[in-house]
């Protein structure tokens, strides 16, 4: 350490005048680089979908004929024409609600999301509703991981079935992803979720978050939760949790069946924006976030309505 | 001595070049969002690659079996409410009818609304509707309840009571009536009689309430003395299908099982 101490004044001088000399260099480089610098990505998600894989029936009272997972795999397949890189997410409790599940067991659902190109979920407690056992015996009908990053299934059927994290690189972007479940006690019963052990949701995202963002340099952190939107007493729900929170960019999320018009922005611990999102249930709303990258030091103080969003989606 | 500094000033220059250059990854700058609702005017896609169509074939028969038709909508609510009532009281009645062995014949019967996933609307009412309401492979059993665990039971009644926060608000029930003024449970009449804390009752639930579900904890100690066997989805359709048979349309009334006086 003392051989990189400066001794004399002059040295220090000289040290200053080189770093503003190579400020001004940069300067100048990051001014030819700003007009290529923008990359983009849609974020698109689910959760909650329930099973709920045709519309909702006709004579319905709240949602008459709508929604459906056939739906969502219809405007997927539209906004993946119209844009270079999407990213499509599902936020839990994907299994119970038509006769679907009861039939086929969840496997039918993780075909078709399979088939729409899910690049991640994470298990939502209704997904334990067959028991761990039948979780993993559909499991391999999932072309995409579960992120289970604080569910540990060490000493369950599930063990290495999950993933705690995902990193994927898209166009240049390099994107990490964790997942984060609700705490099953109360919930699911004992002999459904067995020995998996529940860790503390605010621990887990601070060390994923801060692996992701350090460790494997991403650009952008997701956390993918079934927490629940918010909630009246203390309990940890998305929105405080973003409060809490450091290193996460977004939180896509779910169980609380939480209807909202556009992603919302909230303040961290160090007064950054997360984005956080959540599409209702039973596959009625599809959550879309469009975010825009760039090496400018902007940082990203509001949150407008996506007006290409606006026009009207219907395919004939 | 001064070309060693220069040449050490040099190295650190460079590597805080590239210290700051490094930093210069993408950041997200800009961001917008709308949510996308699924309405009518988006198309179904058919997923013909995976045989949907064969897959929604083999249940839609079942499904589409008409039942009965139901007067009014039935819906969750609170302190009491219409589906709560009709769903408690058919099912109590259903195993009174149907257990062979009557020293089992339960006192009351305790659901959860948050158990209910919809509602049965006004009309023809099918197989599919119950399915949507009770998506749950839940049994109905009977467990035995000392009268002061009751306590807890009551309270929680009570606290489920007292306010209408959500779908989740208020308690089916069935074989109880209750009082609550203010934070004090002033009446409660099990099986139309006074409770009795030195008596044992027979509760009628669903195994997963019984497993101390929903936050009922105080099932956790209780025995269970009999397992009917019956889906609770099961005990719904077969009730209504028997109502339609004799001509008897979905019908349910608020009778003040459960009051709250400010």
């Amino acid at each position: 350490m003392e051989e990189f101490k400066y001794s004399s004044r002059r040295g220090f001088l000289t040290k200053i005048i080189f770093a503003a000399v190579s400020f001004q260099f940069l300067n100048s480089f990051s001014f030819l680089k700003k007009n290529q610098g923008f990359k983009s990505l849609t974020i698109l998600h689910t959760n909650d979908m329930h099973s709920h894989i045709d519309s909702f029936p006709l004579n319905h009272s709240k949602y008459p004929g709508l929604g459906g997972i056939r739906r969502i795999a219809s405007l997927v397949r539209k906004i993946k024409s119209q844009q270079k890189n999407v990213v499509l997410l599902d936020a839990g409790d994907i299994f119970q609600g038509t006769p679907y599940f009861n039939k086929f067991k969840g496997s039918l659902e993780l075909k078709l999301m399979s088939n729409m190109g899910y690049v991640a979920s994470t298990m939502g407690n209704h997904d334990f509703d067959n028991g761990i056992k039948g979780f993993n015996n559909v499991l391999h009908n999932a072309n995409f991981p579960f992120l289970c990053s604080n569910y540990d299934f060490s000493n369950s059927e599930l063990k290495n079935k999950t993933k705690k994290y995902l990193v994927k690189e898209i166009d240049g972007l390099k994107i990490g992803f964790f997942g984060l479940g609700v705490e099953l006690d109360g919930l699911v019963e004992k002999r459904h979720f067995g020995e998996t052990k529940y860790l503390d949701p605010i621990k887990t995202t601070h060390y994923w978050s801060e692996y992701l963002k350090y460790e494997e340099r991403c650009n952008l952190v997701i956390c993918i939760s079934h927490l629940g939107y918010k909630y009246e007493d203390d309990k940890i729900s998305d929105l405080k949790l973003a409060k809490l929170s450091k290193n996460v960019d977004v939180i896509v999320g779910g169980h609380t069946h939480t209807f909202l018009e556009k992603a919302v922005l909230i303040k961290n611990q160090e007064n950054k924006n997360v984005i956080v999102n959540q599409a209702g249930w039973g596959a009625l709303s599809l959550g879309r976030i469009d975010l825009k990258f760039s090496k400018n030091k902007e940082i990203l103080d509001s949150l407008s309505v996506n007006e290409i969003s606006k026009k009207n989606y219907a395919i004939i | 001595m001064i070309n060693k500094n220069y040449f050490k000033n040099l190295i650190v220059t460079i590597v805080f070049f590239i210290l700051v250059l490094s930093c210069q990854g993408y950041r997200m700058t800009n961001a917008s969002s709308l949510n996308i609702n699924t309405g009518k005017d988006i198309s179904e896609f058919d997923f013909n690659e995976i045989k949907l169509s064969s897959y929604r074939d083999s249940i839609s028969k079942e499904m589409n079996r008409h039942l009965n038709y139901s007067k009014i909508n039935l819906d969750v609510g609170c302190p009491e409410g219409l589906l709560g009532d009709f769903i408690s009281d058919l099912s109590i009645l259903y195993i009174k009818k149907n257990i062979q062995n009557i020293k089992f014949e339960p006192d009351f019967c305790i659901l959860n609304n948050g158990g209910f996933r919809n509602m049965i609307s006004k009309g023809p009412v099918t197989v599919n509707d119950i399915y949507q309401l009770m998506p749950f492979d839940n049994y109905l059993v009977i467990l035995e309840i000392q009268g002061e665990q009751l306590s807890s039971l009551f309270n929680y009644i009570k606290n489920k009571s007292i306010s209408n926060i959500n779908r989740k608000s208020g308690v089916p029930l069935s074989g109880i009536r209750m009082k609550i003024s203010g934070d004090n449970i002033t009446r409660c009449m099990i099986n139309n009689r006074t409770f009795n804390p030195l008596k044992k009752y027979k509760v009628l639930t669903t195994n997963y309430l019984a497993r101390g579900g929903d936050q009922m904890d105080f099932f956790k100690d209780c025995n269970l003395i009999f397992n009917t066997e019956f889906l609770l989805r099961d005990v719904i359709i077969k009730y209504i299908e028997e109502l339609g048979k004799s001509n008897i349309q979905i019908n349910a009334q608020l009778d003040g099982r459960v009051q709250v006086l400010q």
